[in-house]
């Protein structure tokens, strides 16, 4: 964990709030590090495609590659955590 | 990434990678993340366009316009709307139906096309339950939670009844489980919004109608000069659109992927992407 790290989870968190706020399924609970997009947040593939481009528009303002976040030997991955997307984030964009 | 707005529809489209372009379009109750593993895959070597079918993913739910032959001029229009003069096109299931027709409407602006276990209603206009041979885990149990197979006996669209019942018995709150094969609304703990959005769509609009429209005419596809890859599983149930699209389309190469069912891009990617990437860097010549 690092402050660009921290930074972007903060981002991350309000950008977040806005893209599932239509959802029938928004909550309440606070965003943390170990929030699931999956799992916690009921993300399904096509929402993470697009929460991809809100990143790369809205948050660091450029094209940063994800596959190694998001694909495991040419299939998505099962979940993500929020912390997980900070950290890449952090590694790729400082 | 962005929006156009195409014969009526606002659509969700992105692009990535350098190169010829090259269009992939997905299947009914999918989205554009059907393609984005391949499109990972494929972007050192092309310009990629994925777009969400109308009323799929992030694009505009209409009250019609979804009959192949019109997602086919959708196509087209977003290729207009994307400056994109002609392009490879390859269609997942109902995506290649309106890949075909959009070929044949504008045989100029398709380099070649790639139809991955595509059931083309002119050609194989019923599917019934006595047509699907041995069912899937996934099937069975959507079949038993429907009350057995008594309430379907006539149903000539079979896929799409199997696939609004899976559909609503997930919005229910039922999970399908126990099997390796893609499950259809199956994925993460989530994919209740698309099992909705596709419940909203047979309820709300023309779609469910309009997927069973026939489209190009037998001759009209036997015109058609455009090199052409055919990617059929195993398992499928489209072989009859296969075994046709085959004879209307003698230069067209089928290929066969073993113990495969309908979703084999997902479930045999590296395999899906050898036969693709050969076929989309083979030389572009005109079939005679």
């Amino acid at each position: 964990m690092n402050s660009a790290s921290d930074r972007y989870l903060q981002q991350l968190s309000a950008l977040l709030k806005d893209f599932t706020q239509d959802w029938d399924s928004a909550t309440d609970e606070p965003i943390t590090r170990e929030t699931r997009l999956f799992a916690d947040l009921s993300f399904e593939s096509i929402d993470i495609i697009q929460l991809i481009v809100a990143i790369q528009e809205e948050v660091v303002k450029r094209n940063v590659p994800f596959d190694s976040l998001l694909m495991k030997e040419g299939r998505y991955v099962d979940d993500l955590s929020v912390g997980q997307i900070a950290d890449h984030l952090a590694a790729q964009a400082g | 990434m962005g929006y156009a707005v195409v014969n009526g529809a606002r659509l969700a489209w992105q692009q990535m990678g350098e190169g010829p372009d090259l269009i992939l379009l997905h299947g009914v109750a999918a989205s554009r993340a059907f393609w984005f593993p391949a499109a990972m895959a494929l972007k050192a070597r092309f310009r990629i366009t994925l777009f969400d079918l109308r009323g799929h993913g992030y694009s505009e739910r209409t009250a019609s316009g979804y009959a192949s032959q019109d997602i086919g001029r959708d196509l087209l229009g977003l290729m207009d709307a994307l400056g994109i003069a002609s392009a490879d096109i390859v269609g997942h299931s109902y995506g290649g139906g309106a890949a075909l027709e959009a070929a044949v409407l504008a045989p100029s602006r398709v380099g070649r096309l790639a139809l991955l276990d595509t059931r083309v209603q002119q050609l194989q206009p019923q599917m019934r339950l006595q047509d699907l041979g041995e069912l899937s885990p996934f099937e069975i149990a959507v079949l038993d939670r429907a009350g057995g197979p008594a309430p379907l006996e006539g149903e000539t669209q079979i896929g799409f009844r199997f696939l609004e019942a899976a559909a609503r018995q997930k919005v229910a709150g039922q999970e399908f489980s126990g099997s390796d094969d893609f499950v259809p609304f199956g994925e993460g703990g989530g994919a209740s919004k698309t099992a909705n959005a596709w419940i909203r769509l047979l309820d709300e609009t023309r779609a469910r109608e309009e997927f069973c429209l026939p489209g190009a005419t037998e001759v009209q596809i036997g015109a058609l000069r455009v090199p052409t890859l055919l990617m059929y599983g195993e398992r499928s149930r489209c072989w009859p659109s296969a075994r046709a699209l085959s004879r209307l389309m003698p230069h067209a190469r089928l290929v066969e992927i073993p113990r495969a069912g309908h979703f084999f891009p997902l479930s045999e990617p590296k395999l899906t992407l050898g036969y693709l990437g050969a076929f989309l860097e083979s030389p572009l010549e005109l079939p005679a």
